[in-house]
């Protein structure tokens, strides 16, 4: 060994001089004429060649067994770990096991540091939450994410036995033309699946951006499962174009868009996940890559660019001009020219299948409606939910609509993914196109400030379908239904029924044994049975019922939902007995079909809940069978949906009913806690305006006003108030009278007796507008405003409303089905009646008032007796 | 019992260990011919696509397979080499595995799709995977056995297996960058006469 304090070279730089790193020429010359130095670079040398092997064969211990001890078994909370499945640049996949429901999963954890999210908590849960809210069959299921204690965070996703999606080499071998035709529909076909896939979670507002065979999974059943969906994002990392420029993950750059390896990031949209899903259906179908990615980076960056990738059908066999067209306008350089929506990739794909002629020529309307986009930002939104809407969606309006609000871009992201979504319904798009062009620029903008809002935009669909696409009546009946079923999510039945109305006697006239007169019937059966016209309702679902069953083939779901919606309408009937039957008939059809359909399944027992639970009963023992059988059916409904790993908007229902259950039982501690859970996933799911919350936050403040809870009550029952007023709607005004009244009797508990009275006096003049003149509501509420004006001491003007309650309170516990409801606030009105009167020195009234009090709680006292 | 298997492991080579497992009750000598050839047979099936669970799968499938015709007397050690038995075996294992997987009625010739090396790209794949197997109990057995400082070992990992630099390592646990060198290149030495005598043991299988 040389000495370090000779003049010798240093052994640091004989190292450097051994790898060619030594860029000192001095130094070198030094080196090279050094005996014992040279010596000593030969042996680095070979030390570093096995050196290199070593260290190779060290971090690729099949077995995990590698350098890195094995990780901590409980390297994240709630997490078991088994072993190491993947080690990567930034982070490591184990097989694991999730704590809380057994079972297996890929436990994906970033390491603290460098990889760590560079964004809130609070964002990082709601990305999270947005990409496990995913479920679809096609895309591997994430369940929950995290931060980990070591700074980084993780994601739990299904743990999966499969194989990447493999390289097509099979297509080179020689082999008959009828195994390769059979092989290339195979793979066109999971194309297709994968498209599905993607397209359900561009609908959601996630793109992947990074999609290639490495993240598709085969599973034993020969099913693709997209790996890894907006996991990228939510993990810090950073987009597959930047990551290749920094030289770390060359594999990914053959899957990247021109406009992401341009670096323009502004420009991802989901539409670089259609040109991946190019690439990848190139490299299936070809066994190679669409572009030369083996020289230097520029040079493959100038051919991802500019570079036409030669058509499949110039190097594979069995391929025609047509898939060349599809690889072609999916891998198309400009995004505006590309598919809009992976969804018209499967279609396109499909329609090859099945020897229709393709579209992928044909100047997509979405390429028009981008530009339109690109010129209209704000109104374009409301357009695109109207889009939505039209696509079915209606629901998922109110949830997109609050994304938009705070998660910005995956929101655009879902609204341009909403726009190509509805490509494949090229002529409804039209419709729009026209509509927005016709109306928007001269006059839309010159209101200062002013967007279109959902209703106005609704209101200039209906007015225009029957114009716009005259001649196609399939479609003017498929837009009708779409803006009814919007309608009706706004509240506003009466232009929802017209809509339908005249969707449905188009379509009676196209088919009467169509699908979409069940369409139209079952929004009409909604409508009716909203009216309580039951008959009605029975009629029209009867109907839809005998469609949905003589389908060929018939879809179970939508079998199981007619017949929910026909026993729904038997229980408002009181008819409970045909009701359960149906509600059992249902729960066959799905099981018997083996459709795994949480929703459908989850509302059928829910019925059934309540349904045991409403029916009259004839003993005490019939109750408590009842009661006892409900809560097993509402227990089943919970355990299916906590089957699920994560939290399901369909958990709300069952846990609703069961503290309804608890409740009967006046087990109200139990009630309060289900209330609460049921509240907090409401939060979750619903935007927070939306009724279902203010429903959820009434039953729970009622639940808490039986336990005495005023405080707590009232700001629960504020809170249902609150949400109630934004809703002006009939439904909305019901609810808000029904909140109102028992959030004046806590305000009156907590002593707030302003309020109490305000909050009284609205709910009577909804009331009077909505129940009929001697409605128990009404009496609760006038009985509230006395009460309220007695304590304020404004006796005079208590007793006409306090006279009206009376009177409506009597004639309730006469007629009401709970007679002993009525009692109570009676006996408490006439105690004010006497009150008031008192506090104006009449005491002759007030003595009345006295002695009939006296006689009515004897009375009372009296049925409670003869009860017993 | 585990230092007999170690011993075994270190000393022994592949035909003794053969011999022992005509005893079905050894489960010393069975654990140490497991030891020896499933990171091989795992190894090899994940570099033929399948996914870390399958392989090991396969793996278990292969070696109880093996010991089942072993015992059988369908193998015998002067007849052939084990690799290339091994070999064929996890071979009809992995094709198993795919095609139960690749499985789908509608589409005929569905199985045709996956790629299977011929037999001695799979004993090229064996070779090299052998060779790994080989370094890693290598470091393993020097980690027991060596009479270096236990400084000087960490050093060696730091630099070597965490691709750390010579300098920042020398600062963290106070050396100087030469005596890193120094204690590296002695380990390198003393790894390639551990991997060689190891080597042996499994005779070219």
């Amino acid at each position: 060994m040389p000495d370090e304090h000779s003049g010798r070279p240093k052994i640091e730089d004989i190292a450097a001089f051994a790898r060619g790193d030594l860029d000192d020429e001095k130094l070198c010359k030094n080196i090279e004429s050094d005996k014992e130095a040279m010596d000593l670079v030969r042996q680095i040398q070979t030390d570093d060649e096995f050196l290199t092997k070593l260290a190779g064969a060290w971090s690729e211990a099949p077995d995990g067994s590698g350098r890195a001890a094995p990780p901590p078994a409980d390297l994240v909370p709630g997490y078991r770990i088994l072993g190491e499945l993947h080690r990567g640049g930034q982070g490591t996949v184990f097989r694991a096991i999730q704590e809380r429901t057994k079972r297996t999963v890929a436990l994906k954890v970033m390491h603290g540091g460098g990889a760590a999210p560079a964004k809130s908590r609070a964002r990082f849960a709601r990305e999270v939450e947005l990409i496990a809210s995913m479920r679809h069959p096609n895309i591997v299921t994430v369940f929950d994410g995290g931060d980990s204690p070591d700074g980084g965070c993780y994601v739990a996703m299904e743990f999966i036995r499969g194989v990447p999606l493999i390289r097509a080499d099979a297509l080179d071998r020689q082999m008959d033309d009828q195994t390769r035709t059979g092989l290339i529909r195979m793979k066109l076909d999971q194309i297709a699946r994968i498209c599905d896939a993607v397209q359900y979670a561009h609908l959601r507002g996630i793109i992947h951006r990074d999609i290639k065979p490495g993240n598709i999974l085969i599973d034993r059943d020969g099913n693709p499962k997209v790996l890894d969906f907006g996991v990228a994002k939510v993990l810090g990392l950073q987009d597959a174009g930047e990551m290749t420029l920094t030289g770390e993950f060359v594999g990914t750059f053959a899957y990247a868009a021109p406009e992401q390896v341009s670096g323009a990031s502004g420009d991802i949209d989901t539409r670089c996940d259609i040109y991946a899903l190019g690439v990848v259906l190139y490299e299936m179908l070809t066994g190679r890559f669409p572009y030369d990615i083996t020289g230097p980076m520029s040079q493959t960056i100038r051919n991802i660019n500019e570079a036409d990738p030669v058509p499949p059908s110039k190097v594979a066999d069995g391929m025609d001009r047509e898939l060349d067209a599809i690889v072609a306008t999916a891998m198309a350089k400009s995004p505006d020219r590309r598919y809009q929506s992976a969804g018209s990739v499967a279609a396109d794909v499909r329609r090859y299948l099945a020897g229709e002629p393709i579209e992928a020529r044909r100047d997509s309307t979405g390429y028009l409606l981008t530009k339109l986009a690109s010129r209209h930002r704000g109104p374009i939104v409301i357009a695109c939910l109207l889009v939505l809407a039209l696509a079915g969606l209606a629901i998922w309006m109110s949830l997109l609509y609050v994304r938009a609000a705070t998660a910005e871009q995956e929101a655009a992201a879902g609204m341009q993914a909403a726009l190509v979504e509805a490509d494949k319904r090229a002529s409804v798009i039209e419709v729009f196109t026209d509509m927005i062009e016709a109306n928007r620029p001269e006059r839309g903008e010159s209101v200062e400030g002013h967007e279109p809002t959902i209703r106005e935009m609704l209101d200039l669909a209906a007015n225009s379908v029957e114009h716009r696409a005259s001649g196609r009546p399939d479609i003017i009946v498929a837009l009708q239904l779409a803006v009814g079923r919007s309608y009706l999510s706004l509240d506003l039945p009466e232009e929802a029924r017209l809509q339908a109305e005249a969707a449905l006697k188009i379509a009676n006239k196209l088919d009467p044994s169509s699908q979409q007169v069940a369409d139209a019937e079952e929004l009409l059966g909604w409508l009716a049975k909203r009216g309580k016209n039951y008959d009605e309702a029975m009629e029209r679902f009867t109907r839809v019922r005998e469609i949905r069953q003589s389908a060929d083939p018939a879809d179970p779901v939508l079998v199981a939902k007619a017949l929910l919606a026909v026993a729904g309408v038997e229980f408002d009937l009181k008819h409970f007995d045909r009701s359960l039957m149906l509600v059992d008939e249902g729960l066959a059809v799905l099981g018997q079909a083996r459709v795994d359909e949480l929703s459908e399944t989850v509302r059928l027992l829910n019925h059934k809940t309540r349904l045991l639970h409403g029916r009259p009963k004839a003993s005490e023992i019939e109750r408590k069978q009842d009661l006892d059988t409900a809560e097993q059916i509402a227990l089943t409904a919970r355990e299916l949906c906590e089957d699920q790993g994560m939290d399901v908007p369909e958990l709300i229902t069952p846990l609703n009913n069961l503290a309804m259950i608890a409740k009967a039982r006046r087990d109200l501690e139990e009630a309060e806690e289900l209330m609460r859970e049921a509240v907090r996933l409401c939060h979750r799911f619903y935007p927070s305006n939306h009724m279902r919350i203010a429903g959820m936050h009434r039953h729970l403040g009622l639940i808490r006003q039986d336990r005495s809870s005023h405080v707590m009550a009232e700001r629960d029952l504020a809170e249902a108030v609150s949400i109630y007023r934004t809703h002006p709607g009939a439904g909305g005004r019901l609810y808000l009278a029904r909140s109102l009244v028992p959030w004046g009797v806590s305000l009156m508990k907590v002593g707030d007796y302003p309020a109490a009275r305000d909050g009284a006096r609205e709910a009577v003049v909804i009331l009077r507008e909505l129940e009929p003149s001697n409605s128990l509501r009404l009496g609760l509420a006038l009985a509230l405003e006395g009460a309220a004006l007695v304590e304020l001491d404004d006796f005079k003007q208590a007793v006409p409303p306090l006279l009206e309650a009376y009177n409506a309170l009597v004639t309730a516990e006469q007629v009401a089905r709970n007679p002993e409801e009525a009692t109570d606030p009676k006996l408490a009105c006439m105690m004010n009646l006497a009150r008031a009167y008192e506090g104006q020195s009449m005491a002759e009234e007030a003595t009345s008032w006295r002695t009939r009090l006296a006689i009515a709680r004897e009375e009372a006292a009296q049925r409670i007796r003869l009860d017993e | 019992m585990e230092d007999r298997y170690r011993e075994l492991l270190r000393t022994t080579t592949t035909t003794s260990l053969l011999e022992g497992l005509f005893n079905p009750d050894d489960e010393v000598v069975w654990q140490a011919f497991d030891v020896r050839y499933r990171p091989i047979i795992t190894a090899v099936a994940r570099r033929l696509g399948l996914s870390g669970s399958d392989a090991e799968d396969v793996a278990q499938e292969t070696l109880i397979q093996f010991v089942r015709d072993y015992r059988a007397g369908r193998y015998q050690r002067e007849r052939g080499r084990l690799r290339g038995w091994i070999v064929g075996i996890a071979r009809h294992r992995v094709i198993d595995m795919q095609r139960s997987r690749g499985r789908r009625k509608e589409v005929p010739g569905a199985t045709a799709m996956e790629r299977m090396p011929q037999d001695n790209e799979m004993e090229k794949l064996w070779d090299e995977e052998m060779d790994r197997s080989i370094l890693r109990q290598a470091v393993e057995e020097l980690r027991r056995t060596t009479k270096t400082s236990e400084k000087s070992i960490r050093a060696f990992e730091q630099v070597v297996f965490d691709r750390r630099s010579v300098n920042a390592v020398a600062e963290d646990l106070d050396m100087t960058p030469h005596d890193i060198y120094v204690s590296r290149s002695r380990i390198t030495t003393r790894l390639r006469e551990i991997a060689e005598r190891l080597r042996n043991l499994y005779e070219a299988d």
